[in-house]
C-alpha cells in the first residue's frame, strides 16, 4: 500500500517534470503555428484559439489596428493556430530539396561513422599494441580545442583541395568530428564482450576479420545503433561547418536552408520555427524508437584505455 | 585423429615468463589432462596448441607437421571454453553449424553432423533456443556439441566444467570420458581440479610455474609422485607432510620427528635411494594411516597415539584431524569407526606406502 | 613541404570531389544578405540577365550579415570566394584594409560613379570600394495610425504622448500597451540620439568621440524613458519590439526602412523622423548607409569583365526601380531618383526627409571597436551598474584601446626569428626525443599489423581533419595575424600569450568558465542520476517517460537555445509569466543583468545536458546486480545508505568517462552562451572562454590573440583531462 502511494507520487512528479522539460520545444511548435510572424506572446498557451474580432467603428477592420484575415469566412479573425507556415515551407521553399540533401549527407556520414568507428574501436578494445593508450587519449584531445578556431584553417585546407561546395568535404569533416565519441563508446561496448567468443570463432575456422563481422558486430548492434544515431545527429543538424563549405544554394542542407529564414533584423519566425520542428522530428523519432538501445548500448567504458 | 608434439615451447608476456620450455608428446587418441594451480601456465599451453597464442620459441607439431605459423582456423582443432563462448545471437543449431558453415559444408552434411552430436548429447529439443534460454549444463552440452560436429583432429578443453555445480560436474565428467571412448579422438583437457584429472585422464601432466613437474598415468602419479608438489596436488584429502630426519641404523632405517620415530620397512620402494639422506619430508596419504581397531597390520613402532581435534564425516570415511608434534595430520579411516572429536586414538602409519621428499 | 604532401595524399585519397562546371557557361557568384522578400526579386532580375546573356550564370548565396562577413573573409583568404559580395557599406572598412576586395576606381571609368548619389559610392583611403544600389538603412519613427494621429515633433511630446499611450487596457495591473518600443539596448539604435544631443560618436579623422556631454545626456535620456517616464518596456530586444508593434501593443517603434515590408499588411502605419530633442532643439541623426556590391580581389581576367557587367546591371536604374516598385527601396541612381515611381511613393518621400537629417554611416574598420566599446558601457548603464559619466569615459577609453589593438602591427623581430628556428629544430628534435617510442612503434608495426589496419581509416580521418587546423592555430598564435596583416602575416613571438595572461579580464572569464562547467556538470550528473533512479523503479508508463525526457537532447541546440531566450524575456517570457501571474513574484530581468543572464545560460544548458547523463546513469543502474541491494537490506542499510554505499560507487566507473567528456564539451560549448546571451550581453559579462575567443577572432579581428587563447584553453583542458583520467583510473581499480 505504502509502496503504491510512493510509486504514484514519483509518477506524478516525473510527469510534471517531463511536461516542464518539453515546454521549450512545445513553445517552438506554438510559434510555428502562429500566423503573425512573431516570436513572442504573453501567454503560456502553446496553441491559440481563433479570436473573435471586434469592429466597434464599423470600418470592417479589426479595431486593434490590424487588417484581419478571415479566409474561412466564419466571421472570426484568423489569428489562431494554423499550419500556414508548414504549408508555405513545403510548397514555396526548397525545404524538401534541403531535406533530401541533408538525408544524403547524413546517411553517408552515418555509414562512414559506423564502419570506421566499429573497426577502429575493435582494434582498440582487442589488440595490445604500441600507441593504443596514446591513441585513445589523442582521440579525446581532439575534443578539447575550441572548434570555432578550426573553421578558418578548415576552409583554407578544403579550398586547397577543391572540396568547397562539395559534399565530400562536408562528409569528411562530419564523419571525423563524430568519430572520437563513437570510437570511445564502441570500445566501451566491445570491452563488455568476452574475448572467448572470437577465440571460439577462430577455432571454428574464422580469421580475425571474419570473427569480427560474423560474431562481434551482430552482438554489438545496440552500440552500433548508438554510433549511427550520433553520427546522424551530428550531421543532420550541423550548421557552422556547412555554412563555410556549402555556398551553392542547390547543395544546401536543412540547417542552412533554415538559417536563410533568419536575418539579423528580420527573421521569418513562422517559417523558421516550422522548419525547426520539421528538422527535429526525424531525430526525435529516431531517439524515441532507439531509446532502449540508448540505455543498453551507450557504454563509454573505462578510461583505462 | 592425431598426435601432438610440443618441443621446448616457451612463452612470455612482456617480462613475465609463463611457459618455460615444455616438451610434451601427446599420442593419437589419448586423453591428456593438464593440471596445476592457477597461473601455472596450463591454459596458456592449451591456447598455444590451439593457435590462439603464439609461442616465443619452440615448435608445435600436429601429425608431424609444424603448425607454429598456422592460424587457429586452419589447425582443425576444436576447443571448449570455460564460459562455453556460445554465440549469443545464434540459436543452438546455428551455434553448432557455425564452424561447418565456415568450412562451406553442404546443408545436408551440416544437418547430419548436428543430428549426430545432438543424439550423443541428448540436446535435440534445444536446437531452436538461444544460449540465453539454456541452463548451465545445457550450455555445456551445446559447447561440447559444437566441438563434436567439427570432427576435429583433437579436442581442447579449457576448464569446461568449472562453472557447473558439483553434481552436474561429476555427471559431465563421466559423459566426457564416455565421449572420448566413443570418438577415440585426441583430447587435451585443462583443469585445476585433480579429481577431474584423475578420473578422466589417460595421462596427466602436472604443471607448476610454466614447467611440467610430472607426466604420467593417474595411478603412477598417485603412487609415485616425483616431488612434494605433485604429491600434494594429487589426492584428496591432501597428503600429510611431516618434517623429520632419516636415521640409518644399519639394517633399520628410521624416520625421526621431534616426537616420534617411524620405522621404514626394507621393501619400501625408495629404501635404497633414501638411505644416504638425512633431513627430509615424509609424505603419507590420509588413507595410509589406519585406525588401530581396523588395521590388519599392527606395528607398534609406527603407531602413534594422538588426540583427535576434529572429525569430518563423509559417510564412507571419517577424516580425523590431529596433530603430530608441530605437524597436522589427517587420517582417513573407515566410516564405521565411532571416533569423535577429542578422543584419543591410535593411528597406524603404513610406512610401506610412504614417500620421502628432499626438503 | 609536409602540408603539400598532406594535400597530395588527401587529394589522391578522395580523388575528384568537385564536379566540373559546364565549360561554356561562366558562373558569377554573388553572396548577399538581402532580406527575405528582396531575395526573390534579386533572383528575378538575375534570371532576366541570364536570359539576355546565356553564357553567364548567376549563383546567389544568402548569408546573415555577420556570417557573410566572416565567410567572405575566410574564403577570400583561401584564395576563392564569390566574385561579388553584397552587403552594408560598413563591411568595406575591414574588407579593404584586409585587401580582399578590389578598388572599383581601377576597374570602372570615373564617369560610371557619377551616375550615383554621393552616399552610394563608398570611398575609403582614396579609393572606391563599393557601389550601392539602395540608400537608407536608416532609423525612423514608425507609428500605428489607429492608435495615434500624428507623430511627436520633439522629445517632450514623445514623452507626453508615450505616457498617454502606455496603458493597462485590461486592468490586471500590468502594462499591455506601450507608447514606444524599440531595440534600445543595441548601440546602433541609440546612436541617432547622440546627434540629437549635438555630437557624433566618431570624429572626422576616425577617432572615437564618446566621452562627450551628448553621450552622457543620451544615456540619461534613454534611462529616463524607461525608468522615469516608463513609456518603454524594461527589457526589449528587436524581436519583442517588432512583435509588440505588430500586434498593436505598441503605438510607436523606432525601426529601419527594412521593416516596412514586414509591417505592410499587418499594421496601418506611417513614418516620421525621430523627434527633435527638446533640450537642444536638434534632430537626432540616424545613420544613413548604402548597401551595395564589391568585387572580390581574387576576380581577374575575363571573369572580372563579366563581373563588371553584372555589377553594372544590378546597380542600373531599371533594376533599382524594380526593387523600389516591389519593396519601396530608396534608389541610389540619379536617373532612378527622377522617376515617377520614386516621386509618387509617399513612403519614400517621407523617408527622404528622414535621410536628410541623417549622417552617413562611417565605413572605417575602427567603427567595430567603437560599437563594441559603446555597447558594453551602454548596457552597463542601462543595467544600473555604473553611472553615465563613467560609462561615457570608459566607452571612449576602451574604444581607443580596442582600436590600438586592432590596428597594431607587431613587426617580426629577433624573437620571431628565434621562434622559427626553435620550431625548425623541434621538428627534428621531437622525433629524436621520442626515438625509443618510435622505434618500438615501428618494430611492432608488423606484429600488430591487423590492429593497425583496423584503426588506420578512422584515425586518418580524425587526425587529417584536426592536425592541420591545429598546427595552423599554433602558428597563428605566435604570429601578428590580425586585421591589418590579413594577407601578409609573420611570426613574431609569444606576445599574444603574454597578453592573455596579463589581461585581468581573462581571469574573470576563466573563473566564469570554471563556474559554468562545474555548475553544469553538477546539475547534469545529479539531475541525470536522480531521474535515472526514479525511472529505474517499477513505474507506470516508464518507457514513455524515459523517452520523453531524452527529447531535449534530440532537438538541435540552436533551435532550443532560441526558444529559451524567448522564454527568458522579462515581460513576455514564459518563465516570468509563471513567476508573476502564478507565483506572485517580481519579474526577473533575465537578460539585462549580468548574473541573471549567466543564470539563464546555465538553466538552458542544464536542460540541454541532463538527458545524456540520465541515459548513461540508466545503463549503469541496470548493470548493478540486484543481490547487492538485497544484501544491503539484510544488513539493515537504509535507502540513503544503499544509495551512497552501493549505487554511487557502482555508478562511478560508468559515469566517469561521461563526466570527463561532458566536462570538455561543456567547457567548449559556445552555442548556448552565444545564442541565449546574444553574444555575451549584457556588457560582455556572460562570456565563457570559447565565446570570448569567437568574439576576439570574428568580431574584433584579433586572430592571433584568439588563437593564443584557444591554445590556452586546450592546455587547460588537456591538463584537467589527463589528471582526472589518472584519478579515475585509480578509483576504477578499486571496483573492478
Amino acid at each position: 500500500m505504502k509502496k503504491s502511494v510512493e510509486t504514484w507520487l514519483i509518477f506524478t512528479f516525473l510527469s510534471i517534470f517531463t511536461l516542464l522539460t518539453l515546454y521549450p520545444i512545445l513553445n517552438v511548435v506554438g510559434v510555428s503555428l502562429r500566423t503573425d510572424n512573431a516570436f513572442q506572446s504573453k501567454s503560456l498557451a502553446v496553441f491559440q484559439m481563433s479570436e473573435s474580432f471586434s469592429d466597434l467603428n464599423g470600418n470592417e477592420q479589426w479595431d486593434k489596428g490590424e487588417n484581419y484575415d478571415d479566409e474561412n469566412s466564419n466571421g472570426l479573425y484568423d489569428r489562431g493556430s494554423s499550419f500556414k507556415s508548414y504549408i508555405t515551407l513545403l510548397t514555396e521553399t526548397d525545404f524538401l530539396k534541403w531535406a533530401l540533401n541533408s538525408l544524403l549527407v547524413s546517411l553517408v556520414v552515418t555509414l562512414t561513422g559506423v564502419v570506421l568507428a566499429s573497426t577502429s574501436a575493435y582494434a582498440l578494445s582487442r589488440f595490445e599494441f604500441k600507441g593504443r593508450h596514446f591513441g585513445m587519449i589523442a582521440l579525446l584531445t581532439t575534443q578539447m580545442f575550441p572548434a570555432t578556431m578550426l573553421l578558418l584553417p578548415f576552409f583554407i585546407l578544403l579550398s586547397k583541395l577543391s572540396l568547397i561546395n562539395s559534399y565530400l568535404g562536408l562528409i569528411i569533416i562530419y564523419s571525423s568530428t563524430a568519430l572520437p565519441f563513437c570510437i570511445w563508446q564502441m570500445k566501451g561496448f566491445y570491452d563488455t564482450i568476452p574475448p572467448a567468443l572470437e577465440e571460439s570463432a577462430c577455432m571454428d575456422g574464422c580469421n580475425r576479420f571474419q570473427a569480427f563481422y560474423k560474431i562481434i558486430l551482430p552482438l554489438s548492434s545496440p552500440a552500433l545503433v548508438i554510433t549511427a544515431l550520433f553520427s546522424f545527429m551530428s550531421s543532420w543538424s550541423e550548421y557552422v561547418v556547412a555554412a563555410i563549405i556549402l555556398q551553392n544554394p542547390d547543395l544546401y542542407t536543412l540547417p542552412l536552408g533554415l538559417k536563410s529564414f533568419q536575418a539579423s533584423l528580420s527573421t521569418q519566425w513562422g517559417l523558421y520555427a516550422a522548419g525547426a520542428i520539421l528538422v527535429s522530428i526525424p531525430v526525435v523519432i529516431l531517439f524515441i524508437s532507439l531509446a532502449k538501445y540508448l540505455v543498453s548500448g551507450l557504454t563509454l567504458g573505462s578510461v583505462k584505455g | 585423429m592425431s598426435a601432438i608434439h610440443l618441443k621446448s615451447l616457451c612463452k612470455s608476456f612482456g617480462e613475465n615468463e609463463i611457459i618455460k620450455g615444455i616438451d610434451l608428446e601427446i599420442n593419437d587418441g589419448e586423453f591428456l589432462v593438464l593440471v596445476g594451480p592457477s597461473g601455472c601456465g596450463k591454459s596458456t599451453l592449451l591456447r598455444m596448441i590451439s593457435g590462439l597464442e603464439t609461442p616465443n620459441s619452440g615448435t608445435i607439431n600436429i601429425d608431424g607437421k609444424c603448425v607454429n605459423d598456422t592460424s587457429p582456423a586452419d589447425r582443425d582443432l576444436a576447443m571448449v571454453f570455460q564460459n562455453y563462448a556460445l554465440y549469443p545471437h545464434l540459436t543452438v543449431f546455428e551455434n553448432m553449424a557455425f564452424g561447418l558453415r565456415m568450412q562451406k559444408k553442404s546443408e545436408a552434411e551440416i544437418q547430419s553432423r548436428v543430428d549426430y552430436a545432438t543424439d550423443i548429447l541428448q540436446i535435440r529439443d534445444l536446437l531452436e533456443r538461444k544460449p540465453k534460454a539454456l541452463s548451465g549444463g545445457q550450455r555445456q552440452r551445446v559447447a561440447v556439441g559444437r566441438a563434436i560436429v567439427r570432427k576435429p583432429k583433437a579436442y581442447l578443453f579449457d576448464e569446461p566444467l568449472s562453472n557447473l555445480d558439483a553434481k552436474l560436474r561429476s555427471e559431465m565428467r563421466i559423459e566426457l570420458k564416455k565421449l572420448h571412448q566413443t570418438l577415440g579422438t585426441t583430447m587435451i583437457y585443462v583443469t585445476h581440479d585433480q579429481i577431474e584429472a584423475m578420473t578422466m585422464g589417460d595421462r596427466i601432466a602436472v604443471m607448476r610455474d610454466g614447467v611440467i613437474e610430472q607426466l604420467d598415468t593417474p595411478t603412477n602419479l598417485y603412487n609415485s609422485p616425483v616431488n612434494k608438489f605433485v604429491a600434494s596436488f594429487i589426492g584428496s584429502p591432501q597428503m600429510n607432510f611431516i618434517e623429520g630426519e632419516l636415521k640409518n641404523g644399519g639394517e633399520h632405517l628410521t624416520f625421526k620427528t621431534q616426537s616420534h620415530e617411524f620405522e621404514i620397512p626394507n621393501n619400501h620402494g625408495q629404501f635404497d635411494e633414501v638411505k644416504s639422506w638425512s633431513a627430509c619430508t615424509l609424505g603419507i596419504r590420509p588413507e595410509n594411516i589406519y585406525d588401530n581397531h581396523f588395521a590388519e597390520i599392527k606395528n607398534p613402532q609406527n603407531t602413534v597415539n594422538s588426540k583427535v581435534d576434529l572429525v569430518e564425516n563423509i559417510g564412507s570415511n571419517l577424516y580425523l584431524h590431529s596433530s603430530l608434534g608441530v605437524d597436522r595430520v589427517i587420517a582417513s579411516v573407515s566410516g564405521s569407526s565411532s571416533i569423535s572429536a577429542s578422543d584419543d586414538v591410535d593411528l597406524i602409519f603404513d610406512m610401506s606406502k610412504s614417500h620421502f621428499f628432499k626438503s | 613541404m609536409l602540408l603539400r604532401f598532406l594535400y597530395f595524399c588527401m587529394a589522391i585519397f578522395f580523388f575528384g570531389g568537385c564536379n566540373s562546371p559546364n565549360e561554356n557557361v561562366t558562373t558569377i557568384n554573388i553572396w548577399h544578405q538581402m532580406l527575405y522578400e528582396n531575395r526573390k526579386i534579386l533572383r528575378e532580375v538575375c534570371d532576366e540577365y541570364e536570359a539576355e546573356y546565356p553564357e553567364i550564370h548567376i549563383e546567389l548565396t544568402y548569408r546573415e550579415t555577420e556570417e557573410l562577413r566572416a565567410n567572405f573573409q575566410s574564403s577570400a583568404m583561401g584564395g576563392s570566394g564569390p566574385e561579388l559580395i553584397y552587403g552594408p557599406s560598413d563591411q568595406v572598412g575591414p574588407f579593404s584594409v584586409m585587401g580582399i576586395i578590389q578598388p572599383l576606381d581601377l576597374v570602372f571609368k570615373p564617369s560610371f560613379f557619377d551616375e550615383f548619389v554621393e552616399n552610394a559610392v563608398v570611398k575609403l583611403d582614396g579609393h572606391t570600394w563599393m557601389i550601392g544600389d539602395v540608400v537608407g538603412n536608416h532609423l525612423m519613427l514608425i507609428y500605428n495610425k489607429l492608435l495615434m494621429d500624428s507623430p511627436p515633433q520633439n522629445t517632450d511630446e514623445l514623452i507626453k504622448m508615450g505616457k498617454a499611450l502606455t496603458q493597462d487596457t485590461n486592468g490586471d495591473g500590468n502594462v499591455d500597451q506601450y507608447g514606444l518600443v524599440w531595440n534600445f539596448t543595441e548601440p546602433f539604435f541609440y546612436a541617432p540620439w547622440l546627434g540629437g544631443f549635438g555630437e557624433w560618436l566618431i570624429t572626422e579623422d576616425a577617432k572615437p568621440n564618446l566621452d562627450t556631454d551628448a553621450n552622457r545626456q543620451g544615456f540619461k535620456f534613454i534611462k529616463s524613458l524607461r525608468d522615469e517616464h516608463a513609456i518603454i518596456p524594461k527589457e526589449c530586444d528587436y524581436e519583442i519590439a517588432n512583435a509588440l508593434f505588430k500586434t498593436g501593443k505598441a503605438a510607436m517603434i523606432i525601426n529601419g526602412d527594412w521593416s516596412w515590408g514586414d509591417y505592410k499588411d499587418v499594421v496601418d502605419f506611417d513614418i516620421a523622423p525621430l523627434p527633435k530633442v527638446s533640450s537642444t532643439g536638434l534632430w537626432p541623426s540616424p545613420m544613413v548607409s548604402t548597401k551595395g556590391y564589391s568585387i572580390n580581389v581574387n576576380t581577374t581576367g575575363e571573369k572580372l569583365s563579366q563581373t563588371k557587367s553584372v555589377l553594372a546591371y544590378l546597380t542600373s536604374p531599371e533594376v533599382q526601380l524594380y526593387f523600389t516598385q516591389k519593396v519601396s527601396s530608396q534608389p541610389s541612381s540619379k536617373i532612378a531618383l527622377k522617376s515617377d515611381i520614386v516621386k509618387n511613393n509617399e513612403l519614400l518621400n517621407a523617408s527622404a526627409a528622414v535621410i536628410e537629417k541623417g549622417r552617413p554611416m562611417p565605413v572605417v574598420p575602427e567603427m567595430r571597436a567603437i560599437w563594441d566599446a559603446l555597447r558594453t558601457q551602454y548596457q552597463a548603464v542601462l543595467g544600473g551598474n555604473i553611472d553615465e559619466n563613467t560609462a561615457a569615459k570608459l566607452s571612449h577609453e576602451n574604444s581607443i584601446k580596442q582600436i590600438t589593438l586592432m590596428n597594431e602591427i607587431r613587426q617580426p623581430d629577433l624573437m620571431g626569428k628565434l621562434i622559427k628556428w626553435i620550431m625548425f629544430v623541434l621538428l627534428f628534435l621531437t622525433p629524436y626525443y621520442f626515438r625509443k617510442h618510435i622505434r618500438e612503434f615501428a618494430g611492432g608495426l608488423k606484429e600488430n599489423s591487423t590492429a593497425y589496419w583496423f584503426i588506420l581509416p578512422a584515425f586518418t580521418a580524425v587526425f587529417a581533419v584536426v592536425i592541420f587546423p591545429f598546427l595552423y592555430n599554433v602558428i597563428i598564435s605566435v604570429s601578428n595575424f590580425s586585421l591589418r596583416t590579413f594577407r601578409d602575416w609573420d611570426i613574431i613571438g609569444f606576445h599574444h600569450y603574454i597578453d592573455v595572461f596579463k589581461d585581468p579580464f581573462f581571469y574573470s572569464i576563466l573563473g566564469k568558465t570554471v563556474v559554468w562547467t562545474a555548475v553544469n556538470l553538477f546539475f547534469h550528473v545529479s539531475l541525470g542520476v536522480f531521474l535515472a533512479i526514479l525511472i529505474n523503479r517499477t513505474l507506470p508508463a516508464k518507457r514513455s517517460l524515459r523517452t520523453l525526457l531524452i527529447i531535449p537532447w534530440a532537438v538541435p541546440q540552436y533551435i532550443s537555445a532560441l526558444s529559451w531566450r524567448g522564454m527568458f524575456n522579462q515581460e513576455y517570457g514564459s518563465i516570468n509569466v509563471v513567476l508573476t501571474q502564478y507565483l506572485n513574484m517580481d519579474a526577473i530581468q533575465w537578460l539585462s543583468q549580468p548574473f541573471q543572464a549567466f543564470t539563464a545560460c546555465l538553466l538552458t544548458n542544464i536542460w540541454l545536458g541532463f538527458p545524456f547523463m540520465m541515459v548513461i546513469a540508466l545503463g549503469g543502474l541496470q548493470s548493478i546486480p540486484r543481490e547487492l541491494y538485497e544484501a544491503a537490506r539484510v544488513d539493515g542499510a537504509s535507502r540513503f545508505q544503499q544509495f551512497t554505499k552501493i549505487t554511487l560507487p557502482m555508478l562511478k566507473p560508468v559515469m566517469m568517462p561521461a563526466i570527463i567528456l561532458g566536462m570538455i564539451w561543456t567547457f567548449n560549448n559556445i552555442n548556448v552562451v552565444w545564442l541565449v546571451s546574444n553574444g555575451g550581453e549584457p556588457s560582455d559579462q556572460t562570456h565563457i572562454l570559447v565565446s570570448f575567443v569567437y568574439k576576439a577572432a570574428f568580431n574584433l579581428y584579433r586572430y592571433g590573440y584568439a588563437a593564443a587563447l584557444s591554445m590556452v584553453i586546450f592546455m587547460i583542458l588537456l591538463t584537467v583531462g589527463i589528471l582526472s583520467m589518472n584519478k579515475s583510473k585509480s578509483t576504477e581499480n578499486m571496483y573492478s
